[in-house]
């Protein structure tokens, strides 16, 4: 728990007077992928975006490599490491898909010769892209949008990975490929903090998960743990 | 009026709204990545112009200096004015940072007279002589040059923001903040950035005006208002539709002055009127 790579303590945090986060601890290790539970409403894009440095905490305390970064603005986060891959993926529809690969790198400030490299490595490892290099990004369908947001993480190597719902309205063989992306930053030694309200799926993934429900974690535990607790099974698997 | 006086009073509209069409670009860059509306951009325009006849005439630097001189000034002020005025207000309201830069032009204009004084100052012509057309009218090299500069200044501008990381990170800030803030680029570096680039643009569209019609420090609200004109003429936040709509008051100014000069700037924010009343999202917007 010393070296967790991202380490939430008794985070608080919302909008104005509407208090979301009511003191949420977590934490994230090198090489591990951590899922994040909960419906609708429960607060789990509130959490990312309050880690990523986009939403003021009005309490509580953030650590990257142990070290404190609270309060810090999302444009220092990433040039620490951390991406946050939101809903709606953050990519610029306007510009051409290049370029939105080529603001993966921005934070890392490559010179330009290894930025064509990084560049040229993640359109290899997303073939789908490879064609369409020109093209503006909004002209993609959603699931060659959420391959380019993740082409676009590759090339910004992050050493905390945060997806906020990469699944969610994608064609099953995207969503297939979403997962097999997310072991592959495991495999990499990234940690990895994956929000999805699709349980059953986010936990034949992750090795932990954590389950947000009303701003407060109300359940932790192994994958394994989760899958077979009645509590999950009941609330958010359909089982009886 | 004659085919030759025809194409005079084009090719002059053409080069007038060129210049306006660098105003308005201004206005784009830093309305885009800030949402900030500038009223301070005449004034930059005022100091590229005054700049460049006060190294010229004061200074006595060569012209081929002393007119990038002049816009790399207005550069460095609009960098300064970005720093000093718009920076320390970061978490006021947009409204509230519009009317910083109104206060701004008034302090640029009142030093500008402290600094230069408030007699008009000049530029040597781009070009001496000119053209005869067809009817006897004389197309003077002067407006050629200025249209040759702001045609060459749109490609530039094209690939700074295509080609370098700069200019991606103005695209990006420009279409989503957030998201750009994800990606490490940071908000209050791409502004400095976007008034910086403005001001040179503006510096450029005051120095290539100067040798036209002379400059002095009370002439840039003017120039701003036409080069904001343009930007509604063609549609805000497009920076394509502000080129054609500063071509377009261009060349309408020049027709209109061939009636009588003095309805010149009566007619510009008339035809702006106008077309507020009847497609307010602009000419190509839609």
């Amino acid at each position: 728990m010393g070296d967790a790579r991202l380490k939430v303590v008794n985070l608080q945090a919302g909008y104005g007077k509407l208090q979301v986060l009511k003191g949420v601890s977590c934490h994230v290790g090198a090489g591990e992928v951590v899922a994040l539970l909960g419906a609708n409403g429960a607060g789990k894009s509130t959490l990312l975006r309050t880690v990523a440095g986009l939403l003021p905490a009005v309490g509580g305390r953030l650590f990257l490599d142990g070290n404190e970064v609270t309060g810090r603005p999302a444009e220092q986060l990433a040039a620490l490491g951390l991406l946050l891959v939101p809903e709606g993926r953050g990519l610029f529809p306007e510009m051409t898909v290049l370029d939105n690969l080529r603001l993966g790198g921005h934070a890392r400030r490559l010179p330009a010769r290894e930025l064509a490299v990084c560049v040229a490595a993640a359109a290899a490892r997303y073939p789908v892209l490879a064609g369409r290099l020109t093209e503006r990004a909004g002209n993609l369908s959603g699931g060659q949008q959420q391959m380019l947001a993740l082409a676009r993480a590759h090339v910004a190597a992050p050493r905390v990975l945060v997806l906020d719902e990469p699944s969610t309205g994608l064609a099953p063989q995207w969503v297939h490929d979403v997962f097999i992306a997310v072991r592959e930053w495991r495999e990499r030694g990234a940690a990895v903090l994956l929000a999805e309200q699709n349980m059953a799926q986010a936990l034949t993934v992750a090795d932990r998960g954590y389950v947000l429900e009303n701003g407060q974690i109300v359940l932790e535990g192994t994958a394994a743990e989760l899958l077979a607790s009645p509590a999950v099974r009941k609330a958010y698997l359909g089982g009886e | 009026m004659t085919w030759g006086i025809a194409i005079l009073l084009l090719v002059k509209g053409l080069a007038v709204g060129g210049i306006y069409a660098l105003i308005s670009l201004g206005f784009n860059v830093i309305q885009r990545t800030t949402g900030i509306l500038n009223f301070a951009q005449g004034e930059f325009v005022m100091v590229g112009g005054l700049g460049a006849a006060w190294l010229w005439g004061g200074v006595g630097l060569p012209v081929a200096v002393a007119m990038p001189g002049g816009a790399v000034l207005a550069a460095g002020v609009g960098w300064v004015s970005y720093q000093a005025a718009l920076r320390p207000a970061g978490g006021t309201s947009l409204t509230t940072r519009i009317i910083i830069t109104i206060g701004l032009s008034i302090v640029l204009r009142a030093a500008a007279a402290l600094v230069w004084g408030t007699d008009p100052r000049q530029l040597p012509p781009l070009a001496e002589g000119g053209l005869t057309l067809p009817g006897g009218a004389v197309l003077d090299w002067q407006s050629l040059a200025v249209l040759a500069a702001v045609a060459a200044c749109m490609p530039a501008l094209a690939w700074f923001f295509r080609c370098t990381a700069t200019g991606r990170a103005m695209q990006a800030c420009a279409g989503d903040p957030d998201a750009a803030r994800l990606c490490g680029i940071r908000p209050d570096r791409v502004a400095a950035q976007a008034f910086t680039l403005s001001a040179f643009l503006a510096g450029m569209a005051g120095v290539l005006l100067t040798p036209m019609l002379s400059m002095s420090f009370d002439r840039g609200s003017m120039l701003g208002l036409k080069g904001f004109a343009a930007a509604i003429l063609g549609g805000v936040g497009h920076p394509v539709a502000g080129v054609v709509g500063g071509l377009a008051l261009g060349i309408l100014e020049q027709f209109a002055c061939w009636g009588s000069s003095v309805y010149k700037d009566t007619l510009a924010l008339a035809a702006v009127l106008v077309l507020l009343l009847i497609r307010p999202r602009g000419l190509l917007v839609r």
